[in-house]
């Protein structure tokens, strides 16, 4: 068998990355994390919108519906913290079967999709801003986290787990659907792919990946409430930094979400005020000279890197 | 509910919703003409409400007089917006998605400095002009003059945009373009030229709206979502490119929004804008082919 150099250096890089803590100041830990944090939400909102075209402007509902998850089981129900990381999983994962029925089983058009992604994102925000017993806009107090590195560990694995999702998925003959759906979905639908499955499997993966996430980084907050939860940055962030990467790649997502959060954490740091404000020129600047992403950047420069990271069909490849 | 607070409702409901079909009007114009997904639309109407706020603050302006200066400056800023950022996009797109993509992040950068440009220079205080804030009484009911104002106002606007759109020769090219921009172009219409008026008429529509926001609403540095939100919502429902059916939705949002935050609470009253859209996407994406659309 013929080993996979995308995948041998995958696991090369996270076991290095999983010896690394020991060696490292609180801070650069915490910040690792917060890149894990962003390579796990780019990674899950490419894993549907990236894949299938349907841009999603409310994504981090997901991130909040995984957040109070396990914030009412350890904190309302005192239930063990690793029940709460399962639900973390389990509630996003069955609000995106039923959201995926109800959204993606009829045509919709993808501004009307994504708008009312927003629009969910926001409304759970205010019903859990005026619910009592779940703490109302005060939010809740979660227990804190017992094992130093554990919230390390976890936002690792949960972005190696993203990433290797979604590049088994690419590799695979579900890859080849997606693509089709991705250039000509009405197309792919006469050629025989059921194309509805092909999304809902998408949307509930998605949901599943970035609800771990939430769960696990409310319970490094040791506190939630439902304006951090749901804040729209976090749907916006993933957005951006999964485009910004590459739109629909494997390693675009990786890639844009390591860039962005070491220069939003950079930016934050140097100059406070001006970090939003300089982001969104950041933002601008980059989608205006590199459309594709860094990684198309990448791939014009080094033919090897854009076989192995798949522009999608149809994209402006140079 | 006696009869009064009906008509009570109903009348705040009228003010707010008047207010809204405006803005509706606006952005449906933007994404008539342009196609694009314009979240930083409210941005644009923020703006103009600290305009209004600010000139009435230091040298006493009426907003009514602010009205037409914010409009002014906020066209002139959707033009630099369509000049420096969309035409690069639009020259180098390859398929409509790549556009959409591409002017999707744009207008998120652009929200992102618009919004901490007025966080940095005003502060995240609540704002509000108490201009012409006297009841008056009709009858029984009695409201706030501003909020007639703004009723008149919007209705005024929306008037004007109604008879240029339907009457006039510009009008018309701005919907053949909607419709169909290259069956407009061999008719002879330059499409960037109309994409260029539309732009900045929409922004313009913004600016002045949000004059009239800040006399009966508090203005922060990120009210502008909200408004963008509930736009796209009225334009969706009300019928892309349909100014009536955009008109009567945006009535009808806020009337149904009005009714909302008496019955169940007033923090109820912003999603119940979003549960009606929802709701109103799924129902005709399932029962209409047409308003689905295609596809992608």
């Amino acid at each position: 068998m013929k080993l996979d150099p995308a995948i041998v250096g995958g696991l090369l890089l996270a076991a290095l990355l999983a010896a690394l803590p020991r060696w490292l100041s609180a801070y650069h830990v915490s910040l690792l994390m917060t890149v894990y944090m962003y390579v796990a939400l780019a990674g899950s909102w490419n894993l549907f919108s990236g894949m299938t075209g349907y841009v999603s402007l409310g994504h981090g509902l997901f991130f909040g519906v995984g957040a109070y998850s396990f914030a009412i089981a350890t904190a309302v129900f005192n239930l063990p913290p690793v029940v709460g990381l399962a639900l973390g999983i389990v509630v996003p994962a069955l609000l995106g079967l039923v959201l995926g029925l109800a959204l993606l089983t009829a045509r919709i058009r993808i501004a009307y999709f994504a708008v009312v992604m927003l629009g969910l994102n926001e409304i759970t925000k205010t019903i859990v801003a005026n619910v009592k017993s779940i703490g109302s806009s005060y939010g809740l107090t979660l227990p804190s986290v017992n094992s130093r590195y554990l919230g390390y560990y976890v936002l690792l694995g949960v972005a190696v787990a993203v990433t290797g999702f979604a590049y088994a998925v690419q590799r695979s003959r579900w890859g080849y659907g997606l693509r089709a759906i991705l250039a000509d979905e009405v197309a792919a639908e006469t050629t025989g792919i059921r194309t509805v499955t092909h999304k809902l499997a998408m949307f509930v993966a998605s949901a599943a990946f970035i609800g771990v996430t939430g769960a696990m980084v409310s319970w490094n907050w040791s506190y939630v409430d439902p304006y951090m939860a749901f804040d729209l940055m976090v749907s916006f962030d993933m957005l951006v930094m999964a485009m910004f990467g590459g739109f629909g790649t494997v390693a675009g997502p990786v890639l844009g979400a390591v860039v962005m959060s070491i220069v939003k954490e950079a930016l934050s740091t140097s100059v406070p005020h001006f970090q939003p404000i300089i982001f969104g020129v950041l933002v601008i600047v980059l989608i205006l000279w590199c459309p594709g992403g860094i990684i198309q950047a990448f791939g014009a420069a080094r033919g090897r890197l854009r076989s192995w990271s798949r522009p999608r069909i149809g994209g402006a490849a140079p | 509910m006696t009869a009064t607070t009906v008509v009570q409702l109903m009348l705040f409901g009228v003010v707010w919703g008047g207010l809204y079909a405006l803005i509706a009007l606006g952005l449906n114009l933007i994404f008539g003409v342009m196609k694009i997904l314009n979240i930083a639309h409210g941005e644009l109407l923020m703006l103009g409400a600290y305009m209004a706020f600010w000139l009435f603050a230091l040298w006493q302006i009426s907003p009514l007089l602010t009205m037409p200066v914010a409009a002014i400056a906020m066209c002139v800023l959707g033009l630099i917006i369509q000049k420096a950022l969309i035409d690069p996009i639009i020259a180098r797109s390859r398929t409509p998605t790549d556009f959409e993509n591409a002017t999707l992040i744009v207008f998120f950068g652009v929200l992102l400095i618009l919004q901490n440009v007025a966080l940095l220079l005003w502060t995240a205080d609540y704002r509000s002009v108490s201009y012409m804030s006297e009841p008056v009484r009709l009858g029984e009911v009695s409201v706030a003059g501003n909020r007639l104002l703004v009723l008149a106002a919007a209705l005024g606007l929306s008037a004007v945009m109604f008879v240029l759109m339907q009457r006039t020769l510009l009008g018309k090219a701005i919907r053949a373009v909607s419709q169909d921009r290259d069956t407009a172009r061999l008719m002879g219409i330059d499409a960037r030229r109309i994409g260029m008026i539309g732009f900045g008429l929409g922004s313009a529509i913004a600016g002045a709206a949000g004059v009239l926001a800040s006399t009966i609403y508090v203005i922060t540095p990120t009210v502008g979502l909200l408004f963008t939100i509930k736009a796209f919502t009225i334009m969706v429902v009300g019928g892309l490119g349909n100014q009536f059916g955009i008109f009567v939705a945006g009535l009808a949002l806020g009337v149904a929004e009005s009714f909302a935050s008496y019955l169940i609470g007033a923090e109820f009253k912003d999603a119940t804008g979003y549960l009606l859209l929802i709701g109103f996407i799924l129902w005709r994406s399932r029962t209409s082919p047409a308003f689905a659309g295609e596809v992608k």
